[in-house]
């Protein structure tokens, strides 16, 4: 069981690499952070944003991740835009704000974040207090384990 | 003159035929008579799902608008999403995507870039090159020999290479064999000479064999050919 899993990994490292650096390739290409090898030159103190390349990144990292089956991180998910594959930097490319639909807003658990694209002008949303519900599969196994109890 | 219990039709016909042919055109011609229905006419079930297909139509538009999908390729394109503008194409923003590459590939490859061999060119292959700095050494066309820059583009039959000239062009994969090194990680501590200033790996990639989208390349097991054209 151990070497299954271990032979697994390794195979995948290569692809968790590549995930990894398209991520940061496609961060640095949409930020327009200051630039430390540029400051002797008086020409170009930042480096321009270049949105577009990075999607093409973002974009090539999901097709790998969909064609190797591997899950990206959720951290990592929640800085792509899941309809135009921008990055999503906080009141740079995107806005943030908390909303609660609940009657005057009696239920805190019912906070929902509310991400907007400043490209696509498209919203995500995320439940923040809400517990968050098991994989699938997980589900499937307890209800499995559970109609076995009932049964036996 | 008519009888109650004869119908006019039969009567109408015995006036003018005799009794067995009277009969005989009655039953073929009046009563097995085919009657065709308009075809216009909706029957009412039809209507019923005239009525409820228009429903579920709007009731898919609404969760449409409520929940869109990504944005398919078409319109990506239409909206130029991957557009870079000409005045921001800059070699020297890209020189630091080339370090990145660098990095990636120091992690990629570890030990293996002093070695090479099989197990390096395997995951080369599986790799990404955007961001590689390449240069083109072998070319059925000609004048496309030389051509150096930093991939900014990996498409299924071109690379989009930016040189230093701040020049963006299109380079086929056709026919062409490009030549890349990396240089292993440069160690200040050690006082050796060599191994602070280490010989790179170079690498030949022949594009005629490299024809494959960069995503499909992550599953595909590549096989060693002999070129033709070489």
């Amino acid at each position: 069981m151990a070497k299954v899993k271990n032979g697994g990994s390794v195979q995948n490292k290569a692809i968790y690499t590549r995930a990894s650096f398209l991520h940061q390739a496609a961060a640095f290409l949409s930020s327009s952070a200051s630039n430390p090898d540029a400051k002797d030159s008086s020409t170009t103190t930042t480096t321009p944003a270049l949105p577009g390349m990075a999607r093409r990144l973002v974009t090539d990292l999901r097709s790998v991740s969909l064609k190797t089956r591997i899950r990206l991180t959720p951290a990592m998910k929640q800085t792509i835009c899941k309809y135009c594959d921008s990055i999503l930097i906080e009141g740079q490319s995107c806005t943030s704000t908390i909303e609660n639909r609940s009657k005057n807003g009696r239920k805190p658990w019912a906070d929902v974040l509310v991400r907007k694209c400043h490209t696509c002008q498209r919203e995500r949303r995320y439940p923040v207090d809400a517990p968050r519900q098991k994989r699938k599969t997980e589900r499937d196994d307890q209800s499995k384990v559970e109609k076995a109890a009932q049964a036996g | 003159m008519f009888h109650e219990d004869e119908p006019v039709g039969k009567s109408l016909l015995s006036k003018a035929f005799g009794q067995d042919e009277t009969n005989r055109i009655y039953t073929e011609k009046v009563q097995q008579r085919q009657l065709f229905l308009r075809a216009s006419s909706p029957s009412p079930g039809d209507e019923r799902r005239a009525r409820w297909r228009t429903r579920a139509k709007k009731k898919d538009l609404l969760r449409h608008v409520l929940k869109p999908k990504p944005f398919s390729a078409a319109e990506r394109k239409k909206l130029g999403l991957y557009d870079v503008p000409r005045g921001q194409r800059k070699y020297a923003v890209f020189e630091r995507l080339n370090n990145l590459w660098e990095q990636y590939m120091h992690e990629l490859l570890g030990d293996e870039i002093y070695v090479g061999g099989e197990a390096a060119a395997a995951k080369l292959c599986g790799a990404d090159f955007h961001g590689a700095s390449v240069e083109v050494v072998r070319s059925a066309c000609v004048s496309r020999v030389g051509i150096s820059g930093i991939v900014i583009k990996d498409s299924k039959y071109a690379f989009e290479v930016i040189t230093i000239g701040n020049q963006v062009k299109l380079v086929p994969k056709e026919k062409t064999v490009f030549q890349f090194d990396i240089s292993p990680e440069a160690q200040p501590d050690s006082d050796d000479p060599d191994k602070s200033d280490p010989i790179p790996m170079i690498v030949e990639l022949h594009g005629e064999q490299f024809q494959y989208r960069p995503a499909d390349r992550a599953t595909k097991k590549f096989r060693s050919h002999l070129s033709e054209f070489i």
